[in-house]
């Protein structure tokens, strides 16, 4: 394989402590682009109908795109992909990281993980060399402290993920971590990594990227480059980063309070919004290859928690760990983000549990001998912080939340799920989909879960022409964000850079074709995100899951929004139905949401 | 009327993040923009409006809905006790 794609990758067996090359053929290339789409080919040869998501015969594939190692801006991700311990259907779930080009430098477009190892285990890659290193000293220690021995026995130079505690003690919601501050994190994927007994990977290549036409890249970049100049959006995420989305998801009242039960949170301004959080940055910081470096170093200087500091917290992080538990003392959320990151946790569903154990307790349903002895109202940052590391380690009450939202709320009974905000198990990212039927119909047919980044229906709804308690238009406007985004996580170009010159479609094709020399078409790109999101169907399918699980939490369809400007709101199970019926038909689904044999046929793919 | 303004990613320059006040008359959101403009510095108006249209990456909230879904753009009717955000048009976070 000559340009950008290496055409193979590294397989590992952990049980039985070898490997080979897997070689990938150009047409499987060509048909899935790579990362996300790469892996929607690869998970079903991996792992077999009904395979237990913890158990030795799950994969947990790592895998790049055709862009990365190169300059195309945004260029430098992962995607971990395997079948989730939460939904029990596919996951992908994106880092950053020095990982992604190593494994590239390496010779490979991906490395996937199979087996356990007897014994825990940091898998190295060194160029052609592969060893399996004993980690019983790591065994036990935070992700910090294995990244920072892994980097100083064998140099800053190798890629690193790696998993802490909560991987160890596979908590649901466990995180993979690269380069200290860079999470994959969504849908278990640290927990599966923990089953592996696989404290962590590490990567280290020699051989750099070639690229087809290095002028016409070369040129696109710059092109880019003057695009991001003349972006309000651009420079403003320069300046603020992701926390400047709490300004505006807070005024459009669909930022989540107290569990979800509200849409607003006056406390949060001048506080946990950007204009709060930019008082707190020291440093800005970008990934390799990035332009924008919205990624943003925040220190405490006062107070309980002076000197902590962190590479982040990200919008996410400040709303699920902020005003989703009515917390509006930055420095107790940027302390929370440090735990989550060190611990190896997600921080969205940590906010998630969390929430739900205030309400309950608020509710009565928990009462503080439930609780490890923790006052856990709404604002209790001190329980909130406590609760973290219960959930974590597994102690206390903390055992029951690390299962996920879904799962503690059956444990508990009385009528928690109530309060349990999720989709096929995996938790609430920081948008209120009562405020907007296009972000509830996006959570709702997300493969992995409630999820934000296949589509991010605010933009037409809520910030453009289309009102947002409507239902007409709203299939056509996800499916059509969903293909877009497809392409860049399967191209693994990282959604920032790309959203705010933006780029289209076409400067992707222009990116890929520079790279790889293929003479791929937008046509192709389409149909080639139509074919992904077929395929992960499938394999949902294959599991169980269908048109009964892309379905919405009771909160959503029974109780309006508390205040705020959207007060009231709520969606009704014919409006989704409606919305769903529409978006299959769009697929070439079937009422149940199966794909048709036609469709099949029309995306080339075998049963 | 009383009419509270709240700035999310752009004006930093020229507005506080939230303030309210009290003026005789402002029936349109035209009618706000030229009074903010004079109050509160020259140049607001255009980092938001190229011409008479709102900036592609600017966004105008009134009450929390976006004043592109009412097709009226700057003669958008101002009433007594509205909130009106003016933000930066994000796509994702």
């Amino acid at each position: 394989m000559g340009y950008g794609y290496r055409g193979k990758i590294l397989v590992v067996d952990l049980t039985k402590l070898n490997w080979y090359q897997k070689e990938l053929p150009l047409e499987t290339l060509r048909k899935f682009i790579g990362g996300r789409g790469l892996g929607s080919a690869l998970l079903p040869e991996f792992v077999a109908k009904n395979t237990d998501p913890l158990g030795p015969d799950n994969a947990l594939l790592f895998l790049t795109g055709p862009v990365t190692g190169t300059l195309v801006p945004g260029g430098a991700k992962y995607v971990a992909v395997t079948k989730s311990p939460v939904s029990g259907g596919f996951c992908d779930s994106y880092s950053s990281g020095r990982l992604a080009f190593e494994i590239k430098s390496a010779g490979y477009d991906g490395i996937a993980v199979l087996g356990k190892a007897s014994k825990p285990v940091v898998l190295s890659v060194d160029g052609g060399r592969v060893d399996f290193l004993p980690a019983a000293g790591l065994w036990g220690k935070c992700t910090f402290d294995t990244e920072g021995e892994l980097k100083a026995k064998y140099g800053e130079d190798v890629g690193i993920a790696c998993i802490g505690p909560a991987g160890e003690r596979l908590v649901m919601f466990a995180s993979i971590n690269s380069d200290f501050f860079r999470q994959a994190a969504r849908g278990g994927v640290g927990a599966v990594m923990g089953s592996k007994n696989l404290k962590a990977l590490m990567v280290r290549g020699y051989s750099g990227v070639k690229c087809y036409d290095s002028e016409a890249l070369m040129d696109k970049v710059k092109e880019y480059r003057h695009a991001l100049d003349k972006s309000e959006h651009a420079l403003k995420r320069m300046k603020y980063g992701t926390p400047l989305t709490m300004n505006i998801t807070n005024a459009l009242g669909m930022l989540p309070t107290r569990n979800f039960q509200d849409g607003v949170f006056p406390e949060a301004e001048g506080q946990i919004d950007g204009d709060g959080f930019i008082k707190d940055v020291v440093k800005h910081r970008g990934c390799i290859g990035c332009l924008i470096a919205c990624s943003k170093i925040a220190r405490v200087d006062t107070g309980e928690f002076a000197g902590d500091m962190v590479e982040g917290p990200e919008y996410e992080t400040m709303a699920l760990l902020g005003s989703n538990l009515g917390i509006s003392d930055r420095a107790a959320v940027i302390r929370a983000n440090i735990l989550c990151d060190k611990l190896g946790m997600d921080t969205i569903s940590a906010g998630n549990v969390i929430g739900f154990a205030m309400e309950c307790y608020e509710k009565g349903i928990l009462v503080k001998g439930d609780c490890s002895n923790l006052e856990l109202g709404f604002g209790n940052t001190g329980s909130m912080l406590q609760l973290l590391e219960h959930i974590a380690f597994r102690t206390g009450i903390g055992d029951i939340l690390a299962e996920g939202v879904r799962n503690a709320a059956n444990r508990i009974g009385k009528g928690a799920i109530r309060f349990a905000n999720h989709i096929k198990g995996l938790e609430f990212p920081a948008y209120e989909p009562r405020a907007g039927y296009g972000i509830a119909l996006a959570y709702a047919v997300s493969p992995r879960g409630a999820c934000h980044r296949r589509a991010w229906p605010p933009k037409v709804e809520s910030l453009g022409k289309i009102p947002p308690d409507t239902t007409e238009g709203k299939a056509k406007i996800v499916k059509t964000m969903y293909d877009e985004n497809t392409v860049l996580h399967s191209a693994l170009v990282c959604d920032f850079p790309s959203k705010m010159a933006p780029l289209n479609i076409g400067d992707i094709v222009s990116f890929l074709n520079a790279v790889t020399g293929m003479d791929f078409t937008e046509a192709e790109m389409l149909k080639a995100a139509d074919r992904i999101e077929t395929m992960i169907r499938m394999f949902n399918t294959r599991e169980g899951l269908g048109r009964k699980d892309d379905d919405l939490p009771y909160r959503t369809y029974n109780e309006g929004i508390k205040s705020g400007p959207q007060k009231g709101m709520h969606l009704t199970k014919d409006a989704l139905d409606r919305m769903l019926d529409e978006y299959y038909m769009l697929r070439g689904w079937d009422r149940e949401g199966r794909p048709t044999r036609e469709t099949l046929q029309f995306l080339g793919i075998s049963r | 009327m009383k009419i509270t303004v709240v700035r999310a990613g752009i004006l930093e320059e020229y507005l506080p993040q939230n303030f309210t006040f009290e003026y005789y008359s402002m029936p349109f959101l035209s009618n706000l923009i030229d009074f903010l403009e004079k109050e509160r510095g020259p140049g607001l108006r255009c980092k938001i409006l190229t011409g008479s249209q709102l900036k592609s990456d600017v966004t105008v909230l009134i009450n929390g809905r976006s004043i592109r879904t009412f097709d009226t753009g700057l003669d958008t009717p101002i009433n007594d006790g509205d909130v009106i955000v003016f933000a930066v048009a994000v796509d994702g976070g």
